[in-house]
């Protein structure tokens, strides 16, 4: 910890975090618990994944490229990936292969919003919540394995297609495990929307206006919890969509009202759930028969993208929000011109800034894990008090209790 | 509410530039979404920006792609407008090409402050100088990188002698063996 002239101290919270996905470093600017100043600092693993497509690999191969984007969102960035392709180098989807691709990213949506539910539960330290909620995840991974093959990184997506069909043992079963969450989703809500402790740590804690979240460009849920009805499949249908019933989500039409804090935010992630489990029954229900890939050899298909030239965009609304792929391809190239790759969480750190100023130490956990940010870092805190010149850190585990014990000075004085 | 045409129209009406539009299909029923393409000159590109604002409140900006041209870097800005609304978002792509003499860009953070990292992100990559832009700062790569050097360049500015080749590495450790 840092101490400023004007008695305010600079805490850094990250960026090396172990137990979670990515680093990232918050620099927290703190007058005793009050969070004054906010400052954000990536670049711990910017792995040059673009540059890899665009120098070393060829197109086909950067599609597993792009699926190691993210372990959770790993048909999102290969489904915008080849979207972009497909229009660069103008490449049919059969229907079937729409459908199919849908119904994967809807599986996807489930399995990541429940894992998100489970890491709020433990920031606020209600672990018993968390262990019920990963439990019941396990679920859809064991559907999303029976359909796919693998828990992450499915390798489904081809240009021009898909590379396994869903026939109708995996149709059952995929029904089933739809089955499964549709009869304990009541249970789901009752425990994160109806319990005092979640209540209170998340009710106007982290509030982002709409006003903030239009100019910052905030996408997904974290948009929505803050009445931005904005969804790339509700607004620019791809794949499957335009046919499907989608209604972009947002917290009034579960609690009449829009706040914008983390509890708008669990609302709005639960109540998908729900949706994505009707899409993919919808899906599941409409599928056409008929081909799921319009080019099956791999070697034609590569050749069909060396000959072509043009550029191309792919949109995809992640479990996260927008994710966006910019393609570009050149005549006698096997790799890619340009590729650009822009995830979610992209737009969604610059709100962090606003959401996090005049909240307490003890919030920055709920509140930065509430916009699902695909990289976590609270870990490891390093605290220096120049004016004693002594060095000590505050750990995960340190402001976890520190989380916890907000918890119960909130359950007492209830 | 504009059709694509119509915004591909006025485009053209209010500035000397190249605009396509290209559409896509998908799913049983053939649903169409559009990409705006305009490639503008860069004296326009405000201009451009303003224009955003006149179609909706708050353009949603996406990001900055960049593609290396050889002698000229071109960067695309990606914005969607119409969005919250069912089936009518459009993306539109404003594109400027740049010569690698003079890269430099006005910076939009004032009229959207959510712009801030990718500029950032293309000042650290690219090299390319955005006017306006208070904070400078590395985003992505780290604080020590060495100054002058763009990974995303296709010339002698690309930090070759940081690469990691592992077909070298590999042909020496199997002399050692």
């Amino acid at each position: 910890m840092i101490m400023n002239d004007d008695a305010t101290f600079i805490i850094p919270v990250g960026p090396v975090h172990p137990a979670l996905k990515e680093p990232i470093e918050l620099v927290l600017t703190v007058d005793g618990e009050r969070i004054v100043g906010v400052d954000v600092k990536c670049s711990q693993v910017h792995r040059g994944i673009e540059w890899l497509g665009m120098n070393r690999n060829n197109a086909i191969q950067s599609i597993y490229l792009s699926e190691r984007v993210c372990g959770i969102c790993n048909v999102c960035h290969p489904y915008c990936m080849v979207m972009a392709v497909e229009d660069a180098a103008d490449i049919e989807v059969p229907e079937r292969a729409d459908y199919i691709r849908t119904i994967v990213a809807e599986l996807e949506r489930v399995h990541s919003h429940l894992l998100w539910a489970g890491v709020a539960a433990h920031e606020i330290g209600f672990d018993t919540v968390f262990h019920y909620t990963w439990a019941l995840r396990e679920e859809i991974m064991d559907t999303i394995e029976y359909v796919t093959g693998n828990r992450i990184t499915k390798a489904i997506m081809m240009f021009g297609g898909v590379r396994r069909d869903i026939d109708r043992d995996r149709a059952k079963r995929i029904k089933k495990a739809t089955q499964y969450y549709l009869e304990r989703f009541e249970k789901i809500v009752d425990i994160f929307l109806h319990d005092k402790s979640i209540m209170m740590r998340t009710r106007n804690v982290g509030i982002l206006t709409k006003e903030d979240t239009l100019k910052l460009c905030a996408v997904g849920p974290l948009a929505r919890a803050s009445g931005v009805p904005k969804d790339v499949r509700q607004d620019a249908p791809y794949g499957a969509y335009a046919e499907l019933n989608v209604e972009a989500i947002t917290p009034d039409m579960y609690s009449g009202e829009t706040v914008g804090d983390v509890y708008d935010r669990i609302i709005v992630r639960l109540l998908e759930v729900k949706q994505s489990i009707d899409l993919i029954n919808q899906a599941l229900d409409n599928m056409p028969a008929g081909q799921i890939m319009s080019e099956k050899n791999y070697v034609k298909l590569l050749s069909i993208i060396k000959r072509s030239e043009g550029e191309g965009i792919g949109r995809v609304e992640a479990p996260r929000g927008e994710d966006i792929h910019y393609v570009r391809l050149e005549k006698g190239k096997e790799s890619f011109l340009s590729w650009k790759i822009r995830a979610p969480t992209y737009n969604n750190v610059l709100p962090w800034i606003p959401m996090l100023l005049g909240g307490e130490i003890a919030d920055v956990p709920i509140v930065a894990a509430s916009t699902d940010p695909c990289m976590s870092c609270l870990n490891r805190v390093a605290v220096v008090d120049e004016k004693k010149k002594r060095e000590y850190e505050i750990s995960k585990e340190y402001m976890h209790d520190l989380s916890i014990k907000k918890t119960r000075r909130l359950m007492r004085n209830a | 509410m504009m059709q694509p045409q119509e915004i591909a129209d006025e485009i053209k009406r209010r500035f000397d530039c190249e605009v396509k539009i290209e559409s896509r299909a998908c799913g049983i029923k053939k649903f169409e979404r559009y990409a705006i393409y305009a490639r503008i000159d860069r004296k326009d590109f405000r201009e451009f920006i303003k224009y955003l604002f006149d179609i909706q409140d708050y353009p949603h900006f996406s990001c900055i792609s960049s593609s290396d041209l050889g002698e000229r870097i071109e960067l695309l800005y990606h914005f969607t407008v119409d969005y919250a609304k069912r089936k009518q978002e459009k993306i539109i792509t404003v594109c400027v090409s740049l010569s690698k003499k003079f890269l430099r860009m006005e910076s939009i953070t004032d009229l959207i402050p959510g712009a801030q990292i990718s500029e950032r992100e293309i000042h650290e990559m690219v090299g390319v100088e955005f006017t306006g832009l208070r904070d400078t700062r590395h985003f992505f790569l780290p604080d020590d990188w060495p100054e002058g050097k763009y990974p995303w360049r296709r010339d002698e500015t690309f930090p070759e002698n940081m690469l990691n080749k592992l077909h070298v590495n590999w042909k020496n450790g199997d002399d050692n063996e």
